[in-house]
C-alpha cells in the first residue's frame, strides 16, 4: 500500500468534509433559534446547486457571479419557507418534523418533475489540477474548500462578533430569557433561515460543477449533516466544523477500503453518541 | 352489556361482514389488489400510530416492515421453508430486534429519537443491501412464491395463488393485528399509554414504569409492521432494500396524520381516504407526493385533528345546533 | 311500366349491393391497444423515455399508413403507457394493469431490472413481452413471448473491442468500473467472455455504490492497476449524465489511457460536463449522425425524433424503433389474433432494418440469450472534443447467430 494511497483519502476526504461542514452548520444554526430541525434541508442543499445550474446554463451568467446570486436566491427562499411553514408550527417539534418531511417530498418531486429525473452535469470553472506530495487534486475542490472556509470564517464573525448574531446565541441559549431581554424573536426566525438555507445553497452551487446535480442529491446530504450536528454537539459552531471534517475524512477512507457498508457510518455514529454522549465532543446544552 | 357496546359490536360485526363479501362484490381483479394493498397500509399506519400515543414517532417503523419482509422471504425462498414456518419465526425476529433496540433508545426522547429511528431504518437498509446471501444484495430478492398451500385432511389443498385467496389471507392477518392495537389501545395500558405522552415525568414520579410500557408499544407496534411487510411479499412477490424507504413507503405518515393523530379511527379513516385518492391520482401519478406533501402540510397546519378531527367538529357542532334549537 | 319498374328496382338492388359490399362486412377500424411499460421517472428514465417515444412514433406512423390489419379487421394502434419507476414491484402491478384492465397482447419494455416481475404477469398471459437488454434468465424455451429488441452487451462490447484491436492494438489491461446494481454479475460474465475474445487482459471490475458523489476515490483505486484501458460497463444508462463526470474526475485523477463506454449516457453531457482537454481518447457506442456511415433509414427516424419531441434521441431508441415498426408491419401478416401464432411467425420473421443491413432473431447459448437483434454496426471515438464515427467490419456473426 503506496503511501499516495493512504494519503489521498485524507485530503480528498478533508476537501469534501468542508462542503459538509457548511451544510451542517445551516442545519445547526437553524435548529439553535427556531428549536427545528429542518429534514428538508437536502432538498435546499439541491436547490443552491439547481440554482447555479440554471443561472449558468440558462442565462449564461458566469460562474463566480453565479454561486452568490444563488446563495442569496436561497436565502430569501429560507426565509418564505420560515414564514409559510415553520412559524405555524410555533415551536411544536412534532409538527415541525412532520412539516419537514412534507417538504422533502415536496421539493423533490417539484425538483424531478421540473428538471427531470437525468443528473446533470456543469462545466468546471477551474477543470485543471494540481500536484500535491504526488497526489492529484482538481483545483475547483481546493477552491470549493477555502470558499467553505471563508464561509464559516464569516458565520463564525457574525455570530460571535456583530450585535444580530449575540442576540441569536442568546435564543439559542434561552429562548424566554432573551423575549425578556427584548430581543425580537419574530425577526431572527426569518434570519436564522435564510443564513441557514444560504449555507447549504452555497455548499450545493459550490459542489454542483464538481460533481453533478439531480432531484435525489439532497438525501444523502441530510444524513450526513444530521450526523455531524450530532458528533459535533447540536448548535455548536466550532462542532460542526470539527465534526463535518472528521465525517469527510471517515468517509473518504471508508469509500476506499470498505466500500458500500461504509454508508452506514454516518449513521453508526450518529447512534452511538446519542446513546453515550448526547452533547456530542463540543454541545452545549442537551 | 350497555347500549353503547352492543352497538359497538354490532357496528364491528357489520365491518367485518362487509370486508368478508368485497371479494363476492368486486369482480375487477386490479380492484381486489388495490383494496388488498389498502388492508396492509391500514395495519401498516396503525401500528405506527400505536407507537405515537406514548409520545415517541419511530420514522423508522418502515425498516420493520423490512425487517419481516426479508426473513420471511429469505427463509422460504433461499431456505425452503414453509410459509407458515417462516412467518411466525420472522415476527419474532422482529419482536426481538425491536425489544433490543427500544430498551437500548427508548431512553433518548424528542427529536433525538426521531433521528435515532431515521438513522436505524437506514442502517436496515444498507444493511440487507450488502448481503448477496440470503438477501440478494442490492436486487433483493425477486420471484417470491404465493404462500405455500395449506393441505388439510379430507379436503382440497388450500391454495394462495387466486387474488381472492390473498384477499382473504390478508384480511385474517390485517384484521388480527388491527384488533390486537385496539385492544391494547382501548385497555387500561392504552391510559398508561396516553399519560405517558401527557407527561413522562409525571408518570414516572406516580411509579409508573415508563420504560416498560413505551417498549411495549414499540415492539407490539413494530411486530404489526412486521406483519406488514411480510403480508407486502405475499402480494408483489419481491422485496428490495429501497421497498420500504422510497417516498411511496412512507407514506403512513400521511395517511396517520391527515386521518387524524388523536383516535383509533383516525388513521383508518386517513388510508381510505387517501388510497381512494391515489387511485384517482393515477393519471398524474408523478404528481402523487406532490399531492401528499401538501395535504400533510395542510393537515398540520391548519386542520389540526385532521379529517377525523374534523368530523368530530362538524358531529359535535350539529348536535349543537340541536341543542341550542330545543333550549 | 312494367319494364321501368323492373329497371327501378334492378337498379336499386345494384346500388344497395355496390354499397353494401363497399362498406364490407367487417365494421369500422377497432383499436389495438399496445402497451409500453418503462421507467418513465427514476435513475432509468432517459431510456425508458426513448424507448416510449420510439414506439409512439412507430404507432404513429403504422396508423398513418391506415393501421394492421389482421384477417379481415382493421385496427387502430392505440399506445397505452405505464411508468415503471425502475421498481419491479411497480413494474408488476402496472403490467397487471395492462394486462388485465387495458387487455393488450402487446408490450413494449423494459430494463433486466424489472423484467422477470413483468414475466410473472406476461408469460402465463400469453402477452408478447419486448424487452430491451436481454439476460439468460429472462429468454428461452421457458418463455417463449418475450423477444429482445436489442441491448444485449455483449454485442456493445464487440463493436469497441473490434474498434480498439484495430486502432490501439497496443491496449491490453482492462478495468471495468459500475455502480452496485443489479445487473452486476451480469456484466461480469459478459466481460469474462468477451475480453478473452479480443485478446485483452481483464482485471476485474471495480463497484462503486449508487449515489457516489465523488469519484476521486475509486479513480484512485482504478489507476492503481494501471489499466491501459477503463471500461466505464453500464454506467451510461446507470448513472446517466453522472458517467461523463466519471470519465472528467478518471482523466482529473492523472488518467490517460483509454476509456471504453460501451454503454452510452444520455446526448449531450459529454460535452457539457467533460472539458474539451480531457474529451479525448474515448471509445464509444455512441455514433454522430452525421457521419457519412449513417443510413438514410436511421436519419429518417432520427429526425422524425428530434422534430416530434425536440430533444436528441439515444441509441436505445433506434432499436425500439427497428424492432416496433417491424412488428407492426408483421402484424398485417397475421391471420388471427392468437398471439400463440404470432411468436411462432414473429421468431422467422425477416425484415430490412434501418441499420443498413437485413434484421432476424439470432441467440446462441454461448451467451444465454434467445431471440435478440443485431441493430447497429456504429461505433466512434471522441479525439479532442469531436465525436467521429465507424461503421465495424467483419462483426463475428459466429460468436452471437446459432447455426
Amino acid at each position: 500500500m503506496s503511501g499516495e494511497a493512504l494519503l489521498q483519502p485524507l485530503i480528498a476526504g478533508l476537501l469534501t468534509g468542508m462542503t459538509y461542514v457548511l451544510v451542517a452548520l445551516g442545519l445547526t444554526v437553524i435548529f439553535s433559534i427556531m428549536n427545528v430541525l429542518n429534514f428538508a434541508h437536502g432538498e435546499i442543499y439541491m436547490f443552491g446547486a439547481f440554482c447555479v445550474y440554471f443561472l449558468c446554463t440558462l442565462l449564461h451568467l458566469n460562474y463566480v457571479l453565479a454561486l452568490p446570486v444563488a446563495i442569496v436566491l436561497v436565502g430569501v427562499f429560507g426565509i418564505a419557507m420560515e414564514r409559510i411553514c415553520f412559524r405555524p408550527a410555533q415551536g411544536d417539534m412534532l409538527t415541525s418534523v412532520i412539516v419537514s418531511i412534507a417538504l422533502i417530498w415536496l421539493f423533490q418531486t417539484a425538483a424531478q418533475l421540473i428538471f427531470g429525473g437525468e443528473p446533470r452535469a456543469m462545466r468546471e470553472f477551474l477543470p485543471s489540477t494540481v500536484s500535491f506530495l504526488h497526489i492529484r487534486i482538481s483545483q475547483s475542490r481546493l477552491a470549493a474548500g477555502l470558499i467553505s472556509l471563508l464561509l464559516l470564517v464569516a458565520v463564525n464573525f457574525f455570530v460571535y462578533r456583530t450585535k444580530q448574531g449575540k442576540a441569536m446565541q442568546a435564543v439559542a441559549q434561552d429562548r424566554d430569557a432573551a423575549a425578556l431581554q427584548g430581543i425580537d424573536l419574530d425577526r431572527l426566525g426569518p434570519l436564522g433561515f435564510a443564513i441557514g438555507c444560504a449555507l447549504a445553497g452555497a455548499a450545493g452551487g459550490i459542489m454542483a460543477p464538481i460533481l453533478y446535480i439531480d432531484a435525489t442529491m439532497g438525501g444523502s446530504v441530510l444524513g450526513k449533516s444530521l450526523a455531524i450536528i450530532v458528533l459535533g454537539g447540536v448548535g455548536s459552531i466550532p462542532g460542526a466544523a470539527v465534526g463535518g471534517l472528521i465525517v469527510g475524512v471517515v468517509e473518504s477512507y471508508g469509500q476506499r477500503f470498505l466500500g458500500y457498508p461504509s454508508s452506514t457510518f454516518p449513521f453508526l455514529i450518529m447512534i452511538i453518541i446519542l446513546l453515550f454522549k448526547r452533547t456530542g465532543l463540543m454541545g452545549r446544552k442537551a | 352489556m350497555s347500549r353503547k357496546t352492543a352497538w359497538a359490536a354490532i357496528l364491528d360485526a357489520a365491518i367485518v361482514a362487509v370486508l368478508l363479501c368485497i371479494p363476492l362484490i368486486v369482480r375487477n381483479y386490479y380492484w381486489l389488489g388495490a383494496i388488498t394493498f389498502m388492508l396492509v397500509n391500514v395495519l401498516l399506519t396503525t401500528s405506527f400510530w400505536l407507537v405515537m400515543t406514548t409520545g415517541q414517532v419511530n420514522l423508522g417503523h418502515g425498516a420493520f416492515a423490512a425487517i419481516g419482509a426479508y426473513i420471511s422471504a429469505a427463509l422460504v425462498a433461499v431456505y425452503g421453508f414453509s410459509s407458515w414456518l417462516s412467518l411466525p419465526i420472522a415476527l419474532a425476529v422482529a419482536g426481538v430486534v425491536a425489544l433490543v433496540i427500544g430498551v437500548i433508545t427508548l431512553r433518548i426522547t424528542g427529536i433525538y429519537f426521531i433521528i435515532t429511528t431515521i438513522a436505524l431504518a437506514e442502517v436496515v437498509r444498507i444493511v440487507f443491501g450488502m448481503w448477496e446471501h440470503p438477501f440478494g444484495g442490492l436486487v433483493g430478492l425477486l420471484n417470491l412464491r404465493p404462500p405455500t398451500p395449506i393441505a388439510l385432511p379430507r379436503l382440497p389443498e388450500i391454495r394462495f395463488v387466486s387474488k381472492p385467496a390473498l384477499y382473504y389471507l390478508v384480511l385474517v392477518f390485517v384484521l388480527l393485528g388491527v384488533g390486537i392495537v385496539r385492544r391494547l389501545h382501548r385497555s387500561s395500558i392504552g391510559l398508561v399509554f396516553r399519560g405517558i405522552k401527557e407527561s413522562d415525568s409525571l408518570a414516572e414520579h406516580v411509579g409508573v414504569n415508563t420504560m416498560g410500557y413505551k417498549v411495549l408499544a414499540f415492539v407490539v407496534g413494530s411486530m404489526c409492521a412486521a406483519l406488514g411487510g411480510v403480508l407486502y411479499t405475499y402480494m408483489t412477490g419481491n422485496i428490495q432494500p429501497t421497498s420500504f424507504t422510497m417516498v411511496q413507503a412512507n407514506y403512513y405518515i400521511v395517511w396517520a396524520a391527515v386521518g387524524g393523530l388523536a383516535t383509533f379511527g383516525g388513521p383508518i379513516l386517513g388510508v381510505a381516504a387517501l388510497n381512494v385518492l391515489s387511485e384517482f391520482l393515477r393519471p398524474v401519478r408523478e404528481y402523487e407526493p406532490i399531492i401528499y406533501a401538501l395535504l400533510l402540510l395542510v393537515a398540520m397546519l391548519l386542520f389540526k385533528g385532521g379529517l377525523m378531527g374534523a368530523i368530530r367538529r362538524i358531529w359535535d357542532s350539529a348536535g349543537k345546533i340541536g341543542s341550542k334549537e330545543e333550549a | 311500366m312494367r319494364t321501368r319498374c323492373a329497371l327501378g328496382m334492378a337498379a336499386a338492388v345494384v346500388i344497395i349491393l355496390v354499397v353494401l359490399s363497399g362498406i364490407g362486412w367487417a365494421e369500422g377500424p377497432k383499436t389495438l391497444n399496445i402497451g409500453v411499460c418503462v421507467p418513465l421517472t427514476g435513475p432509468a428514465a432517459n431510456i425508458g423515455m426513448n424507448h416510449y417515444n420510439a414506439v409512439q412514433m412507430a404507432i404513429e406512423n403504422q396508423n398513418a399508413k391506415g393501421g394492421v390489419t389482421i384477417g379481415n379487421q382493421k385496427y387502430l394502434l392505440k399506445e397505452v403507457a405505464r411508468d415503471t419507476k425502475f421498481d419491479p414491484a411497480v413494474a408488476k402491478t402496472a403490467t397487471e394493469d395492462l394486462v388485465f384492465d387495458k387487455k393488450v397482447k402487446v408490450i413494449f419494455g423494459t430494463t433486466p431490472v424489472e423484467t422477470s416481475s413483468m414475466q410473472t404477469v406476461t408469460e402465463p398471459n400469453k402477452v408478447i413481452l419486448f424487452v430491451m437488454s436481454p439476460t439468460p434468465m429472462h429468454t428461452g424455451p421457458d418463455k417463449p413471448y418475450t423477444f429482445s429488441d436489442g441491448g444485449l452487451f455483449a454485442k456493445m462490447y464487440t463493436l469497441g473491442g473490434l474498434y480498439i484491436k484495430k486502432h490501439y492494438p497496443q491496449a491490453k489491461k482492462v478495468v471495468s468500473v459500475h455502480p452496485d446494481l443489479p445487473d452486476v454479475p451480469l456484466f461480469i460474465e459478459t466481460e469474462k467472455k468477451i475480453m478473452p475474445y479480443f485478446g485483452f487482459d481483464w482485471l476485474g471490475l471495480e463497484k462503486f455504490p449508487m449515489g457516489t458523489t465523488d469519484f476521486s476515490t475509486l479513480a484512485a483505486k482504478v489507476l492503481e492497476k494501471k489499466p491501459d484501458i477503463v471500461d466505464t460497463a453500464g454506467c451510461g444508462p446507470a448513472i446517466g449524465g453522472i458517467s461523463a463526470v466519471l470519465v472528467k474526475q478518471l482523466r482529473q485523477a492523472g488518467f490517460e489511457g483509454l476509456v471504453w463506454m460501451p454503454l452510452v449516457p444520455p446526448p449531450g453531457v459529454m460535452e457539457e460536463a467533460v472539458p474539451e482537454q480531457y474529451l479525448t481518447k474515448i471509445v464509444t457506442n455512441d455514433f454522430n449522425v452525421s457521419s457519412p456511415v449513417i443510413t438514410k433509414e436511421y436519419k429518417d427516424v432520427y429526425n422524425q425524433y428530434m422534430a416530434k419531441f425536440k430533444t436528441k434521441p439515444i441509441d436505445f431508441m433506434g432499436e425500439a424503433a427497428n424492432c416496433s415498426k417491424a412488428f407492426f408491419e408483421f402484424l398485417n401478416t397475421q391471420k388471427t389474433m392468437d398471439t400463440a401464432v404470432w411468436i411462432r411467425d414473429f421468431e422467422k420473421y425477416r425484415w430490412k432494418g434501418i441499420f443498413g443491413h437485413e434484421e432476424f432473431w439470432v441467440g446462441k447459448p454461448v451467451f444465454g440469450i434467445n431471440r435478440f437483434l443485431i441493430s447497429s454496426l456504429w461505433v466512434s471515438e471522441w479525439t479532442n472534443g469531436k465525436l467521429v464515427t465507424e461503421k465495424v467490419e467483419n462483426f463475428p456473426y459466429d460468436l452471437f447467430v446459432a447455426k
